[in-house]
């Protein structure tokens, strides 16, 4: 590796050395390709073959974070889509989203009207807080994510921006370790373990969460992505991952 | 890093059956490399793999010989294993080690096994963006700007990216080694 050194060490380097071993390759892993070039050919199987949603990609920065600590990062992403075709003018992207600035603004301008009328048509109910609770739970508790406690705050303003208590409650009694990860810690899987209770096996943490709307999902012994049963759930828009959704605060 | 004949990419460009199929040959075990390492499952990086050599025949008069072959194969494969990890929303990453090693006549090596369980699980746990670019800087070995033309993303953000999985994993298997 060239430049290992400019992240690594000898633990990387060995990491790297096992990541690089290649895996075994079916024997007729070439003809199996062959045949279905042959079928999408014949107009079976594959219907988007040959189409140009392959070689133009667009991948934003994985989290808002590094949007914010890299500012060009988004434009950098743009270019990166764009073929040296599309440079040209011959490019998906060129081709498809490039409109006139005067229908842009038009187009906003009937989607903010269209906003205001929704706004004021649909009555407003309060929204429900998330609290996740699972039919025949072998517990009492609610499992999921849930506001426990209400902090102190001196003013409106920082009693509307205090974290919140919210505590993580998962049913895993085989496990060995889980932890919850989200937008509040980064995704980090070693920020927020959760403690057993030695007699029900469930797990749980208490965990301080800004007001707002947050993303997460539990981690259990390290590697299975876990979703919250009761909990509304959203994809990543980057790659697509399902994460569990909570509104903290809004009750 | 080696990289193929370009003699060969243009004979499968003007629609040449055998320079693809060598096409196919050259590439495959990195493709699959990469895809078992971002999907953590064998059967899924099979079938990711598989229909990025598809997708490559379709779309291989469009491809541009002034982008570097591998970059553009590996943009369509990374594309590949994204549809892949949005369509499986996995709950659960099995990951099948049986399958990665090429050599399976040689004794089982009980600490090496337990050693790449150890990298595997903790690449599962890497967030998907910051294990796709340190897959694609040190295991396949993409500069920076191709990685950029790989996913789309600036070569900051992709530095930054590098850096934290370096960084989470030389943390996680330290704390492995130590236990």
């Amino acid at each position: 590796m060239r430049d290992i050194n400019e992240d690594g060490d000898e633990m990387i380097r060995r990491i790297v050395d096992e990541l690089k071993t290649l895996p075994a390759v079916p024997a007729d892993a070439t003809a199996r390709v062959l045949a279905r070039v042959d079928a999408a050919r014949r107009g079976e199987g594959a219907s988007d073959y040959g189409s140009a949603d392959d070689d133009d990609v667009i991948f934003f920065p994985a989290t808002t974070e590094e949007m914010r600590a890299f500012p060009s990062a988004g434009s950098e992403a743009v270019r990166a889509r764009t073929s040296p075709g599309a440079s040209r003018g011959t490019g998906r992207f060129s081709r498809r989203f490039i409109i006139s600035l005067p229908a842009a603004i038009g187009y906003a301008l009937a989607a903010t009207l269209a906003g205001f009328l929704i706004r004021g048509a649909v009555p407003r109910r309060p929204s429900e807080p998330t609290v996740a609770r699972l039919p025949n739970a072998p517990v009492a508790e609610s499992l999921g994510a849930r506001t426990k406690v209400v902090p102190a705050a001196a003013s409106t303003r920082a009693l509307q921006e205090a974290p919140l208590k919210v505590q993580f409650v998962l049913d895993a009694p085989r496990a060995k370790s889980v932890t919850v990860v989200g937008d509040f810690n980064a995704w980090d899987g070693s920020k927020t373990r959760l403690e057993r209770d030695s007699t029900t096996g469930v797990w749980s943490a208490l965990v301080d969460v800004r007001p707002g709307r947050h993303v997460y999902a539990f981690l259990v012994d390290g590697k299975t992505w876990t979703l919250d049963p009761n909990a509304p759930r959203t994809k990543d828009l980057d790659y697509g991952t399902e994460q569990s959704v909570m509104i903290v605060g809004m009750q | 890093m080696s990289t193929i004949d370009m003699s060969i990419v243009q004979r499968a460009k003007r629609g040449d059956r055998a320079a693809f199929a060598a096409l196919v040959d050259f590439y495959y075990a990195r493709s699959l490399r990469f895809a078992v390492h971002m999907l953590g499952n064998s059967q899924d990086a099979e079938e990711a793999v598989q229909d990025t050599f598809v997708r490559v025949h379709g779309a291989l008069h469009r491809y541009d010989e002034f982008d570097r072959f591998e970059s553009w194969l590996f943009r369509i494969l990374a594309n590949r294993c994204r549809t892949m990890m949005g369509r499986e929303a996995r709950r659960s990453r099995v990951l099948v080690y049986g399958d990665l090693a090429q050599d399976r006549g040689t004794p089982p090596d009980v600490d090496a096994i337990v050693w790449r369980e150890e990298i595997q699980t903790a690449l599962a746990a890497l967030p998907a963006a910051q294990r796709e670019a340190f897959l694609l800087r040190h295991v396949e070995g993409l500069e920076y700007e191709e990685m950029g033309r790989v996913t789309g993303a600036g070569v900051s953000a992709l530095k930054m990216r590098v850096k934290r999985a370096c960084e989470f994993l030389r943390l996680r298997l330290a704390e492995v080694e130590r236990a």
